[in-house]
């Protein structure tokens, strides 16, 4: 099954080489050029993984992340960055973001990290569908 | 650069595997990576000016240029404020003596104060201008009262002492005149 991701970034030609190569890999890939944009797509549509980076305007990566996390609890989010430094990573896991990785990404490393998302996003939606029926047996006390 | 010389490098890798060059797709990658040629040509022409701006510690300062690089430097930071700002240079070259590198900490430290009392939208306009006293005044105007009254004790006062300069506001507070005394 090939993985869904979304990458948000507000440069634009960035997006498009990159979502090429993604989709030439076999992902099914879908871009927006800002968080608002983003977050919108995230609201309509499904996706296992969001390549988000760090510093864009009118809201950046730290806060988009928050409302995602906050939206959709097993999406995960890995953040790009120009900049990486020790404090912006742990600040980024400790709001759930699966992975902050520097700029220019290695593809391969990247495609291999939204394969591993993938797989952890339908680990976490299949707790939560168990949790769910459980739920359901114990309260019609089957 | 690095995304589309890797998506020059797939084309190629399936142009091998038998499936024909797309012409026009090739020639569009080549466009996008020369236009990110010229943006990286300017990025690094402004870090150049930057690295050397401590080189000496004394020289006579063009303010318009030095007002540009800083703008250049910190553009991705007032950009993704959503900030936008107008220089207008003066009319005749404007000279100002001291370090570049601390004329740059300066004009920075006072963007960076006005950029975060400014909402996103907002215009923030520079010029400058050489008063009546031959005293050379860059001005930062912008439509809202936000410099407030102890704006200039904000300031890295070190930094104003270098060049002997002080701020004076004006307009009910909608613009700060930085005044260089040498």
């Amino acid at each position: 099954m090939s993985e869904k991701v979304l990458i948000i970034d507000d440069e634009q030609e960035f997006t498009e080489a990159l979502a090429e190569r993604m989709t030439n890999r076999g992902m099914d890939v879908s871009t927006s050029s800002s968080a608002i944009e983003g977050l919108q797509s995230v609201e309509e549509k499904s996706f296992d993984v969001v390549v988000l980076d760090l510093q864009m305007p009118e809201m950046d990566g730290i806060e988009t992340l928050k409302i995602l996390k906050k939206k959709k609890p097993e999406l995960q989010v890995i953040l790009l960055t120009g900049h990486a430094t020790v404090e912006k990573g742990i600040e980024a896991m400790k709001l759930g973001a699966m992975d902050l990785l520097e700029k220019p990404a290695d593809l391969s490393t990247l495609t291999e990290k939204i394969k591993k998302a993938q797989a952890k996003k339908m680990i976490l939606v299949e707790k939560k569908a168990e949790a769910r029926i459980k739920e359901i047996m114990e309260t019609r006390g089957w | 650069m690095n995304e589309n010389a890797g998506l020059m490098s797939d084309h190629l890798f399936m142009a091998q595997k038998g499936k024909p060059i797309d012409a026009e797709r090739f020639s569009a990658i080549i466009q996008r990576i020369e236009k990110q040629i010229v943006r990286a040509d300017g990025i690094a022409k402004s870090l150049n000016a930057f690295s050397h701006s401590m080189d000496k510690p004394e020289q006579q300062i063009d303010l318009n240029e030095a007002v540009d690089l800083a703008l250049s430097l910190g553009s991705r930071i007032i950009a993704n404020k959503g900030i936008q700002v107008d220089h207008t240079e003066s009319e005749n070259k404007l000279y100002i003596n001291g370090s570049l590198f601390f004329s740059l900490f300066l004009i920075w430290s006072i963007l960076e104060n006005i950029t975060e009392n400014l909402a996103s939208g907002a215009v923030l306009n520079i010029f400058s201008k050489e008063e009546d006293n031959n005293q050379v005044c860059l001005s930062f105007q912008c439509e809202q009262a936000i410099f407030a009254s102890d704006f200039a004790e904000q300031l890295n006062c070190q930094a104003l002492d270098l060049f002997q300069a002080k701020i004076v506001l004006a307009e009910q507070h909608t613009r700060a005149d930085l005044l260089f005394g040498r």
